[in-house]
């Protein structure tokens, strides 16, 4: 029965396993540096930083009061 | 390139785009228009059909909500009995809808985020075929009796395969795009999305095996049922609906994230410890006492994450909460946002043993689950679609008014649906620990909150219906067009 347990404890904990590789992975290949200029690339020259994209159908959006660039 | 050239110059074989040699990214740069026209017929098929499993699951849970208030209703057939009808409203919301909903908005993240010609789209119909019949084949099973009786793989086997073949080719065509993406960061949002389609086909395959396939002693099926059914709620549902947040939040404001340093954070420390989760369920069962101890550790621990996400989301809205009053999304995805903070707060705390002791086996867990579910995953997906099928259609949505009506509907709904189970709870679990009331009286005390929660459901199942005849509406093009201010120009002009 101990065995059983243990193998359950195995099959959870691969998930994790999988989790080191990728974080292993991932700061290899760069991606935990300079991760701030990050949060910037969903936004290209057509879709700016400062630009609303959404309102309701027919209106326009409402004044950006603050914008971080 | 042109817009209406949605497809790679020269189609890679599936062979070629999985093939461990074939290591030449794809440098074309797709325009954004191209790629959401690529996108347009898998993802409004997944949409749709999630739309299509939301009524049917509504319906479900209508019925199977009067029951509690009105036992005798419609029970004399045995597919229209309480047994029946629970589980199937939750595989049709949580299978047909929630998970839809969730692959839908995750295609659509996964192909714009790549910024890479879109690669066979072929296996995204193949992949909503194989599912829905999957779902359905499920459903029907559960309906006639073929029920497993395990709570969230009540599916029989044999549509549990065809459920697993279906999202194991999402899964398969979100690496291959992720592979051959353009060079660069990886957004955040990618990161979540790519987890959690390898995540789910991974528990839902682990779970089905050690369950049904290869069987192991019938105690210890109810650590890996309740370890699958946690983790598909933290692995998958949770992950989708923080993706849509972390991109629709800034750019429908046009501003980028509070911290992205926390955001990277909560994204690795839900992968590396989410996955111990799910054994507190269990607590006070006959199990070893470290692997509950453990579960219940691991619950508390995602506090980092959640006040990490719950942070960055107030901060990047903070100085704008007025466009909440402009946009249909933002509307949405904040108030499921709220809830994301507020239901993962409540579920550690529902870890904590003598809270557990008291809100076990009572409606106060059911008032979680929807909070969870609805308030935070379902509300979410309901924003992402208002943003992205426009994109599609490359029309507007016909009526404001519809999209208010279905936002306040859903919002009272779930809050009023909340409100009356958590309540309903705590006092069903104070006369059950009570040995002067008698079981029969712990039940009889929740009968008026049980019409509450029937009540609440209508509200919620009137704003699906809002919601789908705007989608039908939308896909059909009625109304005006308006270019602004959703699509923002003439998108045969736009490029990324």
């Amino acid at each position: 029965m101990s065995y059983t347990y243990l193998f359950i404890a195995a099959a959870i904990g691969a998930a994790s396993v999988f989790a080191i590789l990728a974080f292993y992975w991932a700061a290899k290949h760069g991606h935990l540096q300079n991760v701030e200029s990050g949060a910037k690339v969903i936004f290209d020259d057509e879709e700016p930083i400062g630009q609303a994209t959404d309102a309701f159908p027919g209106n326009q959006p409402g004044t950006l009061t603050r914008v971080r660039r | 390139m042109s817009p209406a050239v949605a497809e790679l110059p020269s189609k890679p074989s599936l062979l070629e785009s999985i093939s461990p040699s074939s290591v030449e990214p794809v440098e074309d740069k797709a325009e954004r228009v191209a790629i959401d026209r690529a996108m347009r017929g898998p993802v409004l098929m997944f949409f749709g059909s999630a739309i299509a499993w939301l009524l049917l699951g509504s319906l479900f849970a209508m019925l199977t909500s009067l029951k509690f208030n009105l036992p005798s209703f419609l029970s004399d057939l045995s597919w229209m009995t309480f047994g029946r009808l629970r589980p199937a409203h939750l595989n049709a919301v949580a299978y047909g809808w929630g998970a839809q909903a969730g692959i839908g908005v995750g295609l659509w993240l996964m192909a714009r985020l790549c910024r890479v010609a879109v690669r066979h789209g072929g296996i995204l119909y193949a992949a909503w075929a194989i599912y829905n019949l999957g779902i359905m084949l499920g459903i029907v099973g559960i309906l006639s009796g073929a029920s497993t009786g395990v709570e969230w793989l009540e599916f029989p086997r044999w549509a549990s395969v065809v459920v697993f073949a279906g999202f194991a080719l999402i899964a398969i065509w979100s690496i291959i795009m992720f592979r051959f993406r353009k060079p660069g960061h990886v957004y955040v949002s990618q990161w979540y999305i790519l987890a959690a389609f390898f995540w789910f086909p991974w528990l839902y395959a682990t779970a089905n095996l050690i369950i049904f396939f290869l069987p192991v002693q019938a105690a210890v099926q109810g650590p890996v049922n309740w370890w699958y059914g946690h983790n598909a709620l933290g692995l998958f549902f949770t992950p989708v609906g923080i993706a849509a947040a972390y991109y629709l939040i800034p750019k429908v404001i046009g501003r980028p994230v509070h911290s992205y340093y926390l955001s990277i954070l909560g994204f690795w420390s839900l992968a590396f410890f989410y996955s111990w989760n799910g054994m507190h369920h269990l607590i006070g069962g006959p199990f070893p006492a470290w692997m509950i101890s453990a579960s219940v550790v691991a619950s508390l621990m995602m506090i980092v994450p959640v006040v990490t996400t719950g942070i960055n989301h107030h901060f990047t809205m903070k100085g704008n909460f007025s466009a909440l009053r402009w946009s249909p999304t933002l509307r949405f995805t904040v108030f499921g946002a709220v809830c994301y903070t507020l239901s993962s707060l409540q579920g550690s705390s529902m870890a904590i043993r003598s809270l557990n002791q008291i809100t076990h086996f009572t409606h106060y867990t059911i008032g979680h689950a929807h909070l969870g579910l609805y308030g935070f995953y379902t509300m979410v997906m309901f924003g992402s679609i208002y943003y992205i099928v426009p994109r599609l259609v490359e029309w507007e949505w016909p009526s404001a008014s519809l999209i208010r009506w279905h936002f306040w509907l859903s919002a009272v709904g779930v809050a009023v649906m909340f409100a009356a189970l958590s309540v309903a709870g705590l006092i069903q679990g104070w006369a059950l620990e009570s040995p002067d009331i008698p079981f029969l009286a712990s039940t009889n005390y929740t009968l008026p909150f049980l019409w509450m929660r029937s009540a609440s459901g209508m509200l919620m199942t009137a704003a699906h219906v809002a919601f789908a005849a705007s989608f039908v509406l939308i896909l059909l093009k009625a109304g005006a067009r308006h270019e602004r201010p959703t699509l923002l120009g003439n998108p045969s002009e736009a490029s990324i």
